[in-house]
């Protein structure tokens, strides 16, 4: 697990990187889901690609 | 089917449509690299979905407005269509202790997926809660086993971690 350090302007502490990539997607949807909630929009997430792929 | 709601595609690359009790649902996808025994590495999307900005159970309640699944499964579909080498997970987790209910109404839900489309199952307890977590996959994708041994293998990885 390795730390990337958060450079935006978003409230999020420090991102943490897993080497599972499971655990990986599970934190991330957690942090999506306190962004939506606070109303931020999902492209200030540091570490997260959000796509629309249709 | 019941006929479904228009969404439409927001700045940030998720998609949003309003049903017609007034309530907003979002619907996201994000992406991430997912590494197989082989050490191939492939690509899948995280997909989720609120209403009103909460990850909330009343998500799923409003059994009477058909429409609102049969939205969220048009999309889910409509992706699969477009990106068939690709796969979906979803995983339903939450502190309100709702997780296996999310996954109860998911699975109902999934019976509207294409019949290309096939649903793997699994959970697995992370962090003292249990999170349920379903692989979307096409039946005829030639890397679906790689794929599929991969997700069971990291939830079980996590499993034997707690």
């Amino acid at each position: 697990m390795k730390k990337t350090a958060n450079k935006d302007q978003t409230s999020e502490p420090e991102v943490v990187v897993h080497k599972n990539p499971i655990v990986q997607m599970i934190e991330d949807k957690k942090r999506i889901i306190k962004a939506i909630e606070n109303g931020e929009s999902l492209d200030t997430l540091k570490g997260i690609k959000i796509v629309s792929p249709i | 089917m019941s006929p479904r709601y228009n969404f439409s595609k927001l700045k940030d690359g998720s998609y949003n449509f309003i049903s017609e009790q007034g309530h907003n649902y979002l619907v996201y996808f994000s992406e991430s690299t997912f590494p197989d025994a082989e050490n191939n590495t492939h690509i899948v999307s995280n997909l989720g979905f609120y209403r009103n900005g909460k990850h909330s159970n009343e998500s799923f309640v409003n059994k009477f407005d058909e429409r609102i699944r049969a939205t969220i499964m048009f999309i889910v579909n409509d992706f699969f269509e477009k990106n068939d080498h690709k796969a979906i997970i979803y995983f339903c987790f939450g502190d309100d202790g709702f997780s296996r209910q999310r996954n109860i109404i998911f699975n109902k839900w999934s019976k509207d997926l294409d019949t290309t489309i096939e649903k793997h199952n699994n959970n697995t307890i992370y962090k003292h809660s249990r999170i349920y977590a379903s692989l979307l996959i096409v039946k005829d994708n030639p890397l679906k086993k790689l794929i599929t041994d991969a997700f069971n293998s990291y939830l079980k990885e996590i499993n034997d971690s707690e």
